[in-house]
């Protein structure tokens, strides 16, 4: 429907209402103008934040973030250092050679070093498509 | 219908200027109040509208200068101010046979005819209230009709004319 687009009665009626009357603004003016004028003044005193302080402020956040930061690395275990039992070189040497009489002293020590790396390791899922012989050695 | 001088209205609006807000009040608080008080049930809470849309312009006075159409803006404004004072006191629904005789009684209202005219109005729902303020009161195409109330522009033409053939019924 457009704008104007209204039967005689209805125009009628229309025009009708334009021309009620309405109540009086006058009463309200002083009220919403002072209304009006409070607010200009509070606005007005409200001071925009300034440059220094807004860096003030950023400096801040990323302090406390950077602590923050630091404090998960710090409580967070990613398995990275060596546990807090002592590892006996020698003791894991002498085991394997009483196991296997045979392997020089070398071989003992160089299997003891990967036996303690293997358990060191973080348990990943194993890839459904792997190739032939990967993860092999592990 | 953008005044001419609408322009230079809103740069002195949005520069704070007290005089600006008195000139927006002489010429467009008298419509305002009429459209707010067809939203609203009572004299008080369209005067209430009306101060929250002044000081609501205030506060909003910096983003003014991206206003192309201020009446549009204005009574789009007032619309939402009463319609949230109307909510407030659970003015939505048209009153009953009751309420429109307290309403008659009332000294604010007019003498017939424009008296029946306004119990009339009132006996509409808040919807077609509502259309008939911005489109009467406000001097609004239905586009921006539309834009104010978030409805398609056929509603907002079809909410104007069902309002004026129910009111042309009950007169």
């Amino acid at each position: 429907m457009a704008d104007n687009d209204l039967p005689p009665g209805l125009r009628d009626l229309e025009a009708r209402l334009a021309s009620r009357p309405g109540p009086d603004a006058g009463e309200a003016k002083a009220r919403v103008l002072g209304a009006v004028r409070q607010e200009l003044m509070a606005t007005a005193h409200r001071k925009p934040l300034s440059l220094w302080r807004f860096a003030a402020a950023a400096a801040a956040v990323v302090l406390v973030w950077v602590n923050l930061s630091i404090s998960a690395v710090n409580c967070t275990d990613v398995r990275l250092r060596p546990n807090g039992n002592h590892w006996d070189e020698q003791a894991a040497v002498a085991e394997i050679r009483e196991l296997l009489p045979d392997c020089p002293v070398e071989e003992a020590r160089r299997q003891a070093l990967l036996l303690r790396a293997r358990a060191q390791l973080v348990s990943a899922p194993e890839l459904r498509h792997a190739p032939p012989g990967a993860g092999e050695g592990l | 219908m953008a005044l001419p001088a609408d322009d230079a209205l809103l740069q002195d609006l949005s520069a704070g200027r007290e005089e600006a807000f008195e000139r927006l009040y002489d010429v467009f608080a008298a419509r305002l109040l009429r459209a707010a008080r067809c939203i609203c049930r009572t004299r008080e809470d369209a005067e209430d509208a009306l101060q929250d849309v002044f000081v609501g312009l205030v506060r909003a006075r910096a983003a003014l200068g991206q206003v192309r159409n201020l009446q549009a803006y204005l009574f789009a404004a007032v619309h939402r101010a009463a319609s949230r004072r109307a909510e407030r006191r659970g003015d939505e629904r048209p009153m009953d046979a009751a309420a429109l005789e307290r309403t008659a009684g009332a000294a604010e209202q007019p003498a017939e005819p424009s008296d029946r005219l306004n119990r009339a109005l009132a006996s509409l729902p808040a919807e077609q209230r509502t259309v008939i303020a911005l489109k009467v009161d406000g001097g609004l195409t239905f586009e921006e009709i539309a834009e104010a109330l978030n409805v398609s522009q056929n509603t907002a033409a079809s909410r104007y004319r069902y309002a004026l053939e129910k009111l042309r019924a009950s007169l």
